[in-house]
């Protein structure tokens, strides 16, 4: 009926057919991800404990492996289910309770509508691991848990240090939230302890998170059910790598974790960060690696921890220790230090790290406060897989020698040509949760993958430094030491 | 399509590669329905990144993953028209391309063009979502939210009102 009207409206749309696109509209699309994550109010998942060491926060996804023995048993024990995803990464664990070095405690507290349960716990003479649930969230809130501790019957602090903990944050609408807190013990654990939990809930004040309470659980051990004694292997073999001297001297099983103590010579001109793809091998094609947990290691400048995966109830006859490479950097590389004026790196690893640009940005709190910071921007090269945030020590100085802390720590996404993509803040404490609400530019740069440090915007005594605990830079030499 | 429906339900799921390869997949489609609404490249891009940005925040709201792409439309549709209602915009530029054609093709095309615009906004809407932008009568029922039978009426009512303008300025159907 209107053919001649519809061919020519075809022929309007083979005109727009022919409209250039525009190279920059990805820029567009980033920028739109970009805005929406400043509209957004981001919830970080990442703490740090400025006196012992790093808790790791993780939120799970992904597929839950489950071996036989371990379905069966956890089909004869009620609440098991809950465990196996917490644990199911880590092989040894894994193991241990198939083994049933588990117990079931069942111990509750109920407070302000909620309740909170500790519900199975496994121990060895170094480990003490918690598994909990958290029941009864109102659907409307967001909880998670902070602080722990562990006192006697008396109140007394049990020496034991959190290095480890599976806390996630509930999503609005569960009412469940189960967890687990890694307790390294530093001495005798007594048979009845209590543990110390407070809850938290999330809010959008300027606080982050109102504590809701603090919730206490008398555990029980039974006897006889944690007795095992750890197993030693004296390893004592010296390697070279790059004429660095690294001595491995024993290897400590204990059932839900093992530990190797390494020693390096004062001597060595670099100072090694850690071992890549470290590995213990019972020759038969079995493996034990350094889990999530494990990847927390202990390294000054003459000796070592290294945490890996427990092989203690398969007991293999042989044993080696694998590695690939080292990550290691010149001991007087450590310092990377900052011509603030000039915007130059004076000393440092300056091959592998390169400062961008220093510019200033703003930032707005969850109270709509603003604060100023200088954003330094840097490119460094093979990052792999590390966070840039594990690469420098928290606290830095000025030319003068007075101390600050960095206060967030950037990283751009693969897509993106600005930062937000992964930040972590942090206030003056180290211990508060932060957002981030705006976002750094580097938009007119070609330049995908760099990273950020936020500092305080003030006066500084030009240079400031920079020390470096960790750093991509390896050294490959494969390794293979038969320690058994 | 079964693709699509992947990734909104990654997308979903906060994996932010999955929402930029959605969005990468519809690029080509939201400019130039910007562009047909604005006729700059600036205003265009602003609209792409207007809609990124609105659809990442809602993308958790859309229940049914098949439906993105007129969804994702129906976004920018909005956007457009409350762009041009802020921005009062009493004349519509001409689209400025260039392109080899002998004038009189390009005078028809542009007083057709013109007459489009001329058209009741809702009229303008279904007619360039289907002449243009190759929508089919169901996916612009959607995007408009309305139903089909009522998109037909409007675009047989937006052809009559077309030919008519045609008619009184006289211009050639012989194209």
């Amino acid at each position: 009926m209107y053919e001649q009207e519809e061919k020519l409206l075809s022929k309007m749309k083979d005109r727009y057919e022919e409209i250039p696109i525009p190279s920059h509209i990805d820029f567009a699309i980033n920028a739109g991800i970009q805005k929406r994550n400043k509209k957004r109010k981001t919830k970080l998942v990442f703490t740090m404990s400025a006196l012992t060491a790093s808790i790791l926060i993780l939120i799970f996804v992904g597929s839950i492996r489950v071996s036989p023995t371990f379905a069966m048993y956890m089909n004869n024990i009620p609440g098991l289910s809950k465990v196996i995803e917490i644990i199911n990464y880590d092989k040894g664990l894994q193991s241990a309770v198939d083994h049933g070095y588990i117990q079931s405690v069942d111990t509750k507290d109920e407070k302000d509508g909620m309740s909170f349960t500790v519900d199975q716990v496994m121990k060895d003479e170094s480990n003490l691991i918690i598994f909990f649930t958290i029941n009864n969230i109102d659907r409307s809130d967001q909880v998670t848990v902070r602080e722990t501790e562990l006192l006697s019957i008396d109140g007394e602090k049990i020496d034991a240090s959190r290095i480890y903990a599976i806390i996630p944050q509930s999503e609005k609408g569960q009412t469940t939230l189960n967890g687990r807190i890694d307790y390294k013990l530093e001495g005798e654990l007594p048979k009845e302890f209590n543990l110390q939990a407070q809850v938290y809930q999330y809010t959008s004040g300027p606080e982050w998170y109102n504590e809701v309470s603090t919730y206490s659980l008398p555990i029980y051990l039974v006897d006889g059910k944690f007795e095992k004694e750890k197993e030693m292997i004296q390893i004592h073999k010296t390697v070279e790598i790059e004429n660095q001297m690294i001595t491995f001297d024993e290897l400590e099983i204990y059932p839900t974790g093992s530990v190797i103590n390494v020693r390096f010579d004062p001597n060595n001109s670099k100072k090694i960060f850690g071992f890549n793809d470290l590995q213990i091998l019972d020759g038969e094609g079995n493996k034990w690696i350094q889990t999530d947990k494990n990847s927390y290691y202990d390294l000054d400048e003459t000796n070592g921890v290294l945490y890996l995966e427990s092989s203690y109830f398969e007991n293999p006859e042989e044993l080696f220790i694998e590695f690939s490479s080292i990550r290691a950097l010149e001991k007087e590389d450590l310092d990377l230090t900052i011509d603030l004026t000039n915007k130059t790196v004076l000393d440092g690893p300056v091959q592998q790290i390169s400062l961008i640009e220093v510019s200033e940005s703003t930032l707005e709190n969850s109270s709509e406060e603003i604060t100023k910071y200088h954003s330094l921007y840097f490119k460094v090269e093979n990052m792999n897989n590390m966070r840039f945030s594990d690469l420098f020590d928290w606290r830095f100085s000025d030319g003068d020698g007075e101390e600050f802390t960095i206060r967030a720590f950037g990283t751009s996404g693969p897509y993106h040509k600005s930062i937000s993509d992964y930040t972590i803040m942090m206030d003056e404490n180290f211990d508060r949760y932060s957002e981030r609400l705006s976002e750094f530019h580097l938009l007119n740069r070609d330049i995908t993958d760099f990273y950020s440090i936020e500092i305080l915007k003030q006066e500084y005594e030009n240079p400031i430094t920079f020390k470096i605990k960790d750093f991509p830079t390896t050294i490959n030499e494969d390794f293979l030491i038969k320690i058994k | 399509m079964l693709k699509i429906e992947q990734l909104v339900r990654k997308a979903q799921k906060k994996d932010h590669d999955a929402f930029y390869e959605l969005i990468s997949i519809h690029k080509f489609q939201l400019y130039k329905i910007a562009f047909s609404y604005f006729k700059n490249e600036q205003d265009a891009l602003e609209a792409v990144q207007e809609v990124t940005c609105r659809a990442f925040i809602k993308i958790k709201k859309l229940k049914s993953p098949q439906y993105f792409s007129t969804w994702l439309i129906r976004i920018l549709l909005n956007y457009c028209n409350d762009e041009l209602k802020r921005k009062k915009r009493a004349e519509v530029k001409e689209i400025e391309i260039s392109f080899e054609q002998n004038e009189t093709e390009i005078l028809t095309k542009v007083d057709l063009e013109k007459m489009v615009n001329l058209l009741d906004p809702k009229y303008q809407e279904v007619i360039k979502l289907k002449y243009v932008h190759d929508l089919t009568i169901p996916q612009i029922a959607a995007v408009v939210e309305s139903p089909e039978g009522t998109v037909k009426t409007w675009l047989n009512k937006s052809l009559k009102l077309l030919r008519k303008q045609m008619k009184r300025e006289g211009g050639s159907f012989d194209a």
